[in-house]
C-alpha cells in the first residue's frame, strides 16, 4: 500500500489511489476482486497481493511501457554477468546470421552459440507471434506460460551467450554472392555472414485496402487477448470466419457493447461449438458474404464500409465502430529471400529433415518453413537443428574458426 | 460525533504530526446529504485536524464543486486528497480507518516532507515512466 504512493511521490505521472473495495463494489466487481489488496494499472493490468515497492514498479513498467522494461532488464542481467549480447558490427562477416527473432531463431542462437559460432541476430522485435498469445497450455513442461514470460525465458536464454543482436528493423533481403550472404535491413544497414538461418516466422494478413498499415494500432488490432479491455463499451469490428476470428469474438464479448463479426463467404471455417457459443451472444451480429473495402475516419478510426460479396443480402453500408481485429491468418514472413530461393505455393520455404533448403549455406526453420505444424515446440526443435545442420556445413567448407566438433556431446 | 480515536492513538499522532515540516491539506469531497459513510470520513479528518494545526481539512461538494472535483481527479466518495503545497496524486476513496489508517498517516508525512523515503538511485529508475500511471489498490477496511 505504502509503496503506490512512494511510487506517486518519486513520479508525477503515477497517481496512487487506496480504493475500498467494500463502499465501492461496482469497481470492485469490474476489476474482479476477490481478494484484498488488489492494484489495478490504469484500469487494465492487475496485480494480486501486496508488492515490494522495487516489483510494483517492474509490473507497472512492464505495462505502460515494455521496451523499456525490458531495456531495464538487460542492464541488470548485464550487471549481474547473465547477459553477454554484444553489439552488431555491420560490415563484419559473420559465421552465422540468424534471421528472426521468435522461438526457433532464439534455439538457432543457443545452439549456435554453444559451438563457438560468431554468431549475429537480426530481428524487427523479439518474440514474434508468442508474444501475442496470452496463454500456451501445449510447451512442456510449462503449462499454462504466458506468450511474454515464454519469451522473456528464451531472451534470457540466448543472452546469456555472446552473440551479435540487432533487434528493432526488419530484413529487407538476403541473398548470395561469390562468397557470403548479404543481408541488407530496410534501413540501409548491411550485414554479411558465411550461412544464414532464415527464422522470420510469420505474420498476420492485412486485408489489403487503403490506408490500413495507418492505422494498425490505431483502430485496427490484431490480438483480441490483449487488446478487448480497450474497447470496453466500446463498438468493433472482427473480420474473418475461422477459429481465431470467433475466439477474438468471444474474447470481446465481455467488454464491447456490439461486435461485427465479418465473413466474405457463406459458411464460417470456425469449430461449431464455438460458432453456437458466440452467435448466442446478445452483442454479436454475424455479416456473411461480406467485404471491408475502406476505412471511415480522416485522423482517428472511426468505422468501415462494408461491401455485400456473390449476392449477399447485406446493403453496401457504413459501420461505425471504433476499432477493427483483422483475423484473417498468417502469411509467411519470407518477401526477403523469394529473389534467393523458390517458394512453395503458399509462400513457404521447402527444407529438408536437415533444415536445409536448396540454396547452400542457407538453412530454414520454424514458421516460415513448409514444416508440417506450426507450433512453438517445432520451431524450438527446428532452430536447433538448423544451427547444429549450419555448423557441420562451416566446418565441412572451413567457414569457421569454430573448435567444436559436430554433434552436441552430453556435457 | 463521539471519538473515533482512541486516547493512544491520538497521542501517537501528536507526536508525529507536531513533526511534520509543511501542513498537510487534506481535501475531502462528499455530497450532501452526506451518506454515513461520507459523514464517518469527515469525522475522521475532522478529529486529525484537531489534533494538531499542521493538518488542514477542505470540504468540498461533490456536485456543487464540480470544477475542483475534477481537478483532484474524483470520480466518487467519499474522497480524500491527501496535499501539501504540491498535490502529489495520492487519493483514498472510501473510509480511512482499520489498516487504512496507518496508510492515511503515511500518506501524510510522505506528502509533507515531499520525500517518497526511497533510495536515490531507485527514484531515478521510477523516472522511466513517462506515461500517465493511475494506481487503484483495491483494499478492505481490515
Amino acid at each position: 500500500m505504502h509503496a503506490a504512493q512512494q511510487l506517486a511521490m518519486a513520479n508525477d505521472l503515477i497517481r496512487a489511489d487506496m480504493v475500498d473495495a467494500s463502499e465501492f463494489t461496482t469497481l470492485a466487481q469490474k476489476y474482479n476482486v476477490s481478494g484484498v489488496p488488489k492494484t489495478a494499472i490504469n484500469g487494465l493490468h492487475f496485480i494480486e497481493g501486496t508488492q515490494p515497492v522495487d516489483r510494483l514498479f517492474l509490473e507497472i513498467l512492464k505495462a505502460v511501457n515494455p521496451d523499456e522494461y525490458e531495456k531495464l532488464r538487460s542492464e541488470v542481467r548485464a550487471a549481474k554477468g547473465g547477459r553477454k549480447v554484444r553489439n552488431p558490427k555491420p560490415g563484419h562477416v559473420y559465421e552465422v546470421a540468424i534471421i528472426g527473432g521468435g522461438p526457433a531463431a532464439m534455439s538457432a542462437g543457443v545452439y549456435a552459440a554453444r559451438k563457438e559460432l560468431d554468431v549475429i541476430m537480426i530481428a524487427p522485435e523479439i518474440g514474434g507471434q508468442v508474444n501475442y498469445t496470452a496463454s500456451i497450455d501445449n510447451y512442456l513442461g510449462l503449462p499454462g506460460i504466458g506468450g511474454k514470460e515464454l519469451t522473456e525465458m528464451f531472451r534470457d536464454h540466448v543472452e546469456r551467450y555472446p552473440l551479435a543482436q540487432a533487434v528493432g528493423d526488419e530484413v529487407a533481403s538476403v541473398q548470395r554472392d561469390e562468397e557470403h550472404f548479404l543481408v541488407r535491413l530496410k534501413k540501409g544497414v548491411e550485414y554479411r555472414a558465411n550461412a544464414i538461418i532464415y527464422c522470420a516466422g510469420k505474420e498476420y494478413r492485412r486485408l489489403g485496402i487503403p490506408r490500413e498499415e495507418q492505422f494498425i494500432g490505431k483502430g485496427i488490432a490484431f490480438c483480441a487477448t490483449c487488446d478487448a479491455p480497450l474497447y470496453k463499451g466500446r463498438r468493433v469490428a472482427v473480420v474473418g470466419g475461422g477459429n481465431s476470428a470467433f475466439t477474438a469474438a468471444r474474447d470481446l464479448v465481455g467488454f464491447a457493447s456490439d461486435i461485427y463479426l465479418i465473413h466474405r463467404r457463406d459458411a464460417f471455417t470456425a469449430d461449431a461449438a464455438l460458432v453456437r457459443e458466440v452467435s448466442k451472444a446478445g452483442n454479436v451480429t454475424l455479416f456473411t458474404k461480406t467485404i471491408v473495402t475502406e476505412i471511415l475516419g480522416d485522423e482517428t478510426f472511426e468505422g468501415i464500409r462494408l461491401a455485400a460479396v456473390d449476392n449477399g443480402a447485406g446493403a453496401d453500408q457504413e459501420l461505425k465502430v471504433d476499432g477493427m481485429f483483422l483475423e484473417i491468418g498468417l502469411i509467411p514472413n519470407s518477401a526477403p529471400v523469394k529473389a534467393t530461393v523458390e517458394l512453395n505455393e503458399r509462400g513457404e520455404i521447402p527444407i529438408n529433415h536437415r533444415n536445409e533448403t536448396a540454396v547452400r549455406g542457407l538453412f530454414a526453420a520454424g514458421d516460415v518453413t513448409d514444416v508440417f505444424e506450426k507450433q512453438i515446440c517445432i520451431a524450438v526443435g527446428d532452430g536447433a537443428k538448423a544451427a547444429l545442420a549450419a555448423h557441420e556445413y562451416l566446418l565441412e567448407h572451413q567457414l569457421t574458426e569454430s573448435k567444436v566438433k559436430v554433434g552436441d556431446a552430453w556435457e | 460525533m463521539a471519538d473515533l480515536l482512541d486516547e493512544g492513538t491520538r497521542g501517537q499522532l501528536l507526536e508525529i504530526l507536531k513533526e511534520l515540516p509543511k501542513t498537510v491539506r487534506l481535501i475531502f469531497f462528499s455530497q450532501k446529504p452526506e451518506s454515513p459513510s461520507c459523514a464517518q470520513q469527515r469525522a475522521i479528518l475532522q478529529e486529525i485536524a484537531e489534533i494538531s494545526d499542521k493538518v488542514r481539512i477542505e470540504r468540498y461538494d461533490f456536485v456543487q464543486d464540480r470544477d475542483k472535483a475534477r481537478k483532484f481527479g474524483i470520480d466518487k466518495i467519499p474522497a480524500t486528497a491527501v496535499v501539501s503545497d504540491r498535490d502529489y496524486g495520492i487519493r483514498f476513496f472510501g473510509l480511512t480507518m482499520g489498516y487504512e489508517f496507518s496508510s492515511l498517516v503515511e500518506a501524510m508525512i510522505l506528502v509533507s516532507t515531499g520525500q517518497s523515503g526511497l533510495p536515490e538511485d531507485f527514484s531515478a529508475l521510477v523516472g522511466r515512466i513517462r506515461e500517465p500511471v493511475h494506481i487503484e489498490v483495491m483494499t478492505t477496511l481490515t
